[in-house]
């Protein structure tokens, strides 16, 4: 493989591990969510906007992409997260289309450098220039996404052995049990969300700069299934489980091609075949609990 | 069990909150001024039924001049799958005429694709233009239309800008 093309490999992979581990995030207190696309698609547009009309360094406005992420996030988790399971997954479904539809008709471009930037409708939101600029190239900036993507893991890894992480495990196996032990489990959930709308916010807008170019046709729902299906096979156990799902489907299937035209069937396959064999995925929690050595559970 | 002190405050003001203070703090100096951009103009045409589409693409620095021995790439994605559905990307050649480049792609279906134009010598530039490639029956080859005009804003073909049409290669 040609040393770009697997520079572009490893910065997608990246970048949709990071949707992946938002999915992942809200799997993890007990809840699907088939909408973390419009959180994607949140922080692609904050971020971009940011950095093209605002004239943002990319750092800051990266963390105004997750800022509003987590907020809308959080916002939607709110009164949603007192339906029940299948009812919650079709409402964060309904907000992300409700999201995309409205950003078809959003028009905000304004004068810069003598071009008109900024969103615009269907005709989406290109000239994204910040990496061109600056002069990062497609190496550096995969460097970036990885540090990124391991300090986000790090952290995750963190958080598993605080005495957070545990409430947030215990509300995902049984919402009903944790309230009699006293836990806020509306509260736990929508932290969980708030700080996956952030992860995924943070992967649209390192998304929207790689790509210079993002369209609310990019945040359609086939990506929110996709990042489901990454955490349903790699595994709920730990945060490294979706990471090997983007790595099967993005680095094997998508890069190899070896099952060409056939790709999605088989992914769709795989995930039904989890869900009926191994429904919390290749590394769930009695796999982990047996891998991991004592001390570091 | 007892409640995690980060949830004495509510988690909607926690995250959100601690995340746009961050940054409003970071936002430093504005960028620089955008530096003038090469120019660059994609005109493809579908043949067979992968598709298979032929580009041209011809290169021009910001004076008009045209830009010879350019490193140039083509790959494509598709808007309503990104990052699951591309194609590799392939090195354009230089085509006979003085800064036209010439690449073909072999598409996995029809639709609507994103061509991904990047220019890394000796400038470095990238120009995203989204068409829709059909399967292609005819002997001719068949046009392979704008449907966006965003990411495309430096094309040479006027007409492009309107996201009306893409001229065919057989047409210039």
């Amino acid at each position: 493989m040609p040393a770009d093309q697997a520079i572009g490999l490893g910065t997608d992979i990246a970048i949709m591990s990071l949707l992946a581990l938002s999915a992942y995030l809200v799997l993890l207190v007990g809840r699907i969510s088939f909408g973390q696309q419009a959180f994607f698609g949140l922080g692609a547009y904050a971020s971009a906007l940011a950095t093209v009309v605002a004239q943002w360094h990319l750092v800051p406005a990266l963390l105004l992409g997750m800022g509003v992420g987590a907020l809308a996030s959080a916002l939607v988790a709110l009164p949603t997260l007192r339906l029940s399971g299948l009812h919650y997954a079709v409402a964060t479904l309904a907000f992300a289309e409700m999201l995309r539809i409205a950003l078809l008709s959003w028009h905000f471009t304004v004068e810069r450098g003598g071009e008109m930037v900024g969103p615009d409708g269907t005709e989406g939101f290109g000239n994204i220039r910040f990496l061109l600029h600056s002069d990062v190239s497609p190496g550096s900036f995969l460097v970036v996404c990885l540090l990124v993507l391991a300090g986000v893991l790090l952290l995750l890894g963190l958080l598993r052995k605080t005495r957070l992480g545990l409430a947030l495990r215990m509300v995902g196996h049984d919402e009903g049990l944790s309230a009699t032990q006293g836990l806020p489990v509306l509260r736990l959930q929508v932290l969980a969300t708030a700080m996956a709308g952030a992860l995924a916010a943070l992967g649209g807008g390192l998304y929207a700069h790689r790509a210079t170019y993002i369209e609310p046709a990019l945040f359609e729902p086939m990506l929110g299934v996709h990042a489901v299906g990454y955490a349903l096979i790699g595994g709920l156990g730990v945060a490294l489980g979706p990471l090997l799902g983007v790595a099967f489907d993005i680095g094997l299937l998508e890069a190899t091609r070896v099952f060409a035209g056939w790709r999605m069937v088989v992914f769709g396959g795989l995930v039904a075949l989890f869900l009926r064999w191994r429904p919390r995925g290749l590394l769930d929690e009695t796999l982990v609990h047996r891998l991991m050595p004592a001390r570091m559970r | 069990m007892k409640m995690p002190s980060m949830l004495r405050t509510h988690p909607l003001v926690v995250v959100p909150g601690a995340l746009l203070v961050l940054a409003v703090l970071m936002q430093g100096q504005p960028a620089q001024g955008q530096p003038a951009r090469a120019r660059v103009d994609l005109r493809c045409e579908a043949r067979g039924l992968g598709p298979r589409i032929d580009c041209l693409v011809r290169v021009q620095r910001p004076d008009g001049t045209s830009i010879e021995g350019a490193a140039l790439t083509l790959g494509a994605s598709m808007p309503s799958m990104p990052l699951a559905h591309s194609v590799p990307r392939v090195a354009a050649r230089p085509s006979g005429k003085t800064g036209e480049y010439a690449v073909s792609l072999e598409l996995e279906m029809s639709g609507v694709w994103a061509l991904e134009i990047d220019l890394s010598a000796p400038v470095r530039e990238r120009i995203v233009r989204v068409v829709r490639a059909q399967e292609c029956e005819k002997t001719d080859p068949c046009p392979v239309p704008d449907v966006r005009r965003g990411g495309s804003s430096s094309s040479l073909n006027p007409d492009a800008r309107s996201g009306s049409k893409a001229g065919g290669l057989h047409k210039n």
